[in-house]
């Protein structure tokens, strides 16, 4: 059995994670597209979510 | 595989003023004012919020990742940072606090915070967000 099935996961003790300011503005320019490209996956993929659950409540009527 | 199944999963996020640590028993620590929005008087309003965040993963290694504070109207970033975490065992747990400061929000709105993980292409997966609103209250 894998660790993950008995349950045996190590959790860390909570502790500070220091940033760092990302201040390129190529690589700000380049994160903006990132960003709106998974905003636009994150979008598809609920509009599907919903799409499937929609079919399936459909389909447990029908029946 | 795709780059949101190699890199770590983000478990849990927690937006809040503050993490203290308990001065009764060791380990244990206390999320002061956890929000979800803002209430602003004046805008644009500058602010320091801290975010609780628990990460898993698989796979033992060095995973970089990114904090976008996005904008919801215009979906574009207000504030821009990058971390680093080290899992050193498969399947573990890490929770981290980290304070974002410098947010400049200009206008009252939507907003989201969102953590990213990069690949070792460097190419990046949004693994999670957590929706933020700007209130205005004029005085």
């Amino acid at each position: 059995m894998s660790e993950k099935a008995n349950g045996k996961f190590k959790i860390s003790r909570l502790q500070r994670l220091v940033v760092e300011d990302i201040t390129d503005p190529a690589e700000q320019a380049r994160l903006d597209e990132v960003c709106k490209r998974e905003r636009r996956r994150l979008r598809e993929e609920e509009a599907r979510m919903i799409r499937e659950a929609e079919e399936a409540a459909a389909k447990a009527t029908a029946k | 595989m795709s780059v949101a199944a190699l890199t770590p999963r983000v478990r849990t996020i927690v937006i809040c003023d503050d993490v203290t640590e308990s001065l009764a028993e060791d380990g244990v620590y206390t999320l002061e004012g956890v929000r979800s929005q803002l209430a602003a008087a004046v805008l644009p309003r500058w602010v320091s919020l801290t975010l609780y965040l628990l990460f898993s993963c698989p796979r033992r290694g060095k995973y970089f990742g990114k904090i976008l504070v996005v904008q919801e109207r215009t979906e574009k970033p207000i504030r821009y940072v990058k971390f680093s975490v080290t899992f050193e065992e498969d399947n573990e747990v890490l929770s981290y606090w980290i304070v974002v400061d410098n947010c400049i929000f200009r206008e009252a709105g939507p907003y989201f915070f969102q953590v990213y993980f990069a690949n070792k292409d460097g190419d990046e997966a949004l693994k999670a967000e957590h929706a933020f609103t700007v209130l205005s209250i004029e005085e």
